[in-house]
């Protein structure tokens, strides 16, 4: 039997069984997402954005994200109240992670149960820190970052937070939990 | 499930470079030897003199699309964590019709162009020059572009998506074609 | 067949004719034959199935054409580079910079790999395909003319016939499919206007 006819044999089989087949889980839109496009999501569309909070009582007390409801870690359960609250599987959903979890886990739960724009924030309260509450601009940063940093800073007051331009090589200084303390005793918002 | 490896965390960013530089040598490898790296070949096609293109390129997407429906169903790969590349119904329309008209015309597409260009062909270098510049033009002109290029958004779509059948049965209608086209190219090329 | 030895005909080397038979130039070894170019697309298709097992992503092209141009623009104007945003969108990171991208790494391979088929099969050759037609001058011509139309088109529909047709097509990606449906019609529709370059 020639090469092509064993080709064309073995497509055909492995086609004509796909039909019966049936369906398969969706590829779909990459996982991770930045805090920063979680805010521009959040300011073009409050209502078109689902922040879960995967953390517990005492971490979403203590800061969770605007509008970011507290959601079981459990992927059972967080499917079973997504549902109840009338999400659709089209919905740009966000599972924020807490201090030691990216949210990875839950994310893979809601993909697999065909939410195609499930997306996850990696250690959710530090990076809206890092990006919204007290984002910093080195003071040596070129005109490229500078220009980006328009939008940030602009997002970031938005928010509440107060965007500064540090001094060289500055990052912003003191843990997550430090920075939200500072950030409170100045009146915003956290 | 345990693929995709990158994505469950297998490995790194350096790995990943490290795995696109030998996927790209083994994709390569068979385009040369398929015939691809040369642009008379290429364009007979469009004439239906030769019609490698389609059967490589065909039967290159049959092979995927069962290896991803398969390996899907046995749980072996999650696709929900394969990167589908979002739809816009009309960039991609126009994009398409303005990339063929191209490519009929320079006969060697962005990857075959390069496999040209390193066999030694002046022709498959003037293709990668010429578009290094269209992309620079494309950037240049993007304020005038950018209207059509973000128009029409659906997302990450698949066809059984769309069309609200299981994904099996899509896949068994492209088999189904490709086969039947398969038979019929033999036959054009014959009488050619 | 048996590669050709020993003394090669007085007559200047026929260039590989479509089945890829002819020799390269005098005194070398026979070219091989082309493959099969259904065995050809089953490697392809798997080299892409193992692309999305490994890395959860598939193949692509056009766009290490992007980053190289951003990587060119950048070293001449790097403030237009990082603001504009088709270029921002290709910049990468900042310490790594645009060309440690895995579309660059790819097409690197890609360059690699087909060079290295060639050179093993006896197809390297200095050389321009082109119709019996057409002068040398008016092909190069014709290959930037269309090179420069495929930019534009693969930026419009974020992707070429690796990124889109095979990549999305594989997945049956609504868009990806629309891409293939519409290069081809225009191609087809087109080569009336080339016929003079091809046959």
């Amino acid at each position: 039997m020639s090469t092509n006819r064993v080709l064309a044999i073995v497509a055909g089989v492995l086609g004509a069984l796909a039909l019966f087949g049936g369906d398969t889980p969706a590829p779909g839109t990459p996982g991770a997402i930045s805090a920063l496009e979680v805010a521009r999501a959040l300011r073009a569309d409050p209502d078109g954005i689902r922040i879960l909070d995967v953390e517990d009582e005492g971490d979403y007390a203590r800061f969770h994200l605007p509008r970011a409801v507290r959601a079981p870690a459990d992927p059972a359960a967080l499917l079973a109240g997504l549902e109840d609250a009338g999400a659709g599987r089209g919905d740009l959903v966000v599972v924020a992670g807490g201090a030691d979890d990216d949210g990875r886990a839950a994310w893979l739960a809601l993909r697999r149960a065909g939410y195609v724009h499930a997306r996850y924030l990696p250690h959710a309260t530090d990076a809206w820190v890092d990006a919204i509450v007290s984002p910093v601009l080195p003071a040596d940063a070129d005109a490229g970052a500078r220009a980006a940093w328009a939008e940030q800073a602009e997002l970031s007051r938005y928010f509440g937070g107060f965007p500064r331009v540090g001094s060289p090589a500055d990052t912003a200084t003191g843990d997550t939990a430090d920075r939200l303390r500072r950030a409170r005793r100045r009146g915003c918002a956290f | 499930m345990n693929a995709p490896l990158y994505e469950i965390g297998a490995f790194g960013d350096t790995g990943a470079l490290l795995f696109a530089l030998g996927l790209g040598l083994v994709f390569g490898w068979f385009l040369e030897r398929g015939g691809l790296g040369n642009a008379t070949k290429l364009a007979g096609q469009f004439y239906l003199t030769d019609l490698t293109v389609f059967k490589v390129m065909f039967s290159a997407i049959v092979t995927t699309l069962l290896g991803v429906y398969w390996l899907s169903k046995l749980g072996w790969l999650e696709l929900p964590l394969v990167f589908l590349p979002p739809t816009y119904v009309l960039p991609q329309l126009l994009g398409g019709a303005v990339f063929g008209l191209g490519f009929v015309m320079g006969g060697l597409c962005p990857g075959t162009s390069c496999v040209a260009a390193s066999t030694g062909k002046t022709d498959g270098l003037m293709v990668v020059a010429g578009m290094l510049f269209g992309v620079f033009a494309f950037n240049e002109a993007f304020p005038l572009l950018e209207g059509v290029y973000r128009a029409t958004p659906m997302g990450s779509v698949t066809i059984p998506g769309v069309l609200g059948v299981p994904f099996g049965v899509v896949v068994f209608a492209v088999v189904a074609i490709a086969l039947g086209a398969f038979r019929a190219a033999g036959w054009l090329e014959a009488r050619a | 067949m048996l590669p050709a030895v020993g003394a090669a005909p007085a007559t200047a080397a026929a260039p590989p004719d479509a089945e890829g038979h002819g020799a390269a130039r005098p005194g070398a070894r026979e070219a091989r034959p082309y493959m099969n170019p259904y065995l050809a697309g089953v490697g392809i298709g798997l080299v892409l199935l193992a692309a999305f097992v490994i890395m959860g992503r598939g193949l692509g092209a056009s766009g290490a054409f992007s980053s190289a141009v951003a990587a060119g623009v950048s070293s001449i104007a790097p403030e237009r580079a990082r603001t504009l945003e088709p270029y921002a969108a290709y910049m990468g990171d900042e310490r790594r910079g645009p060309l440690a991208d895995w579309l660059v790494f790819e097409i690197v391979g890609v360059t690699i790999g087909g060079a290295l088929s060639a050179w093993l099969a006896g197809r390297m050759r200095r050389g321009i395909d082109k119709g019996p037609r057409v002068s040398n001058g008016g092909r190069l011509a014709y290959a930037f003319g269309g090179g420069t139309i495929m930019g534009i088109g693969a930026k419009l529909a974020r992707g070429c016939t690796s990124g889109q047709a095979l990549t999305g097509g594989a997945l049956l990606s609504v868009g990806s499919w629309l891409f293939i449906l519409a290069a081809f019609a225009a191609a087809y529709a087109a080569s009336p206007l080339f016929r003079k370059e091809w046959t």
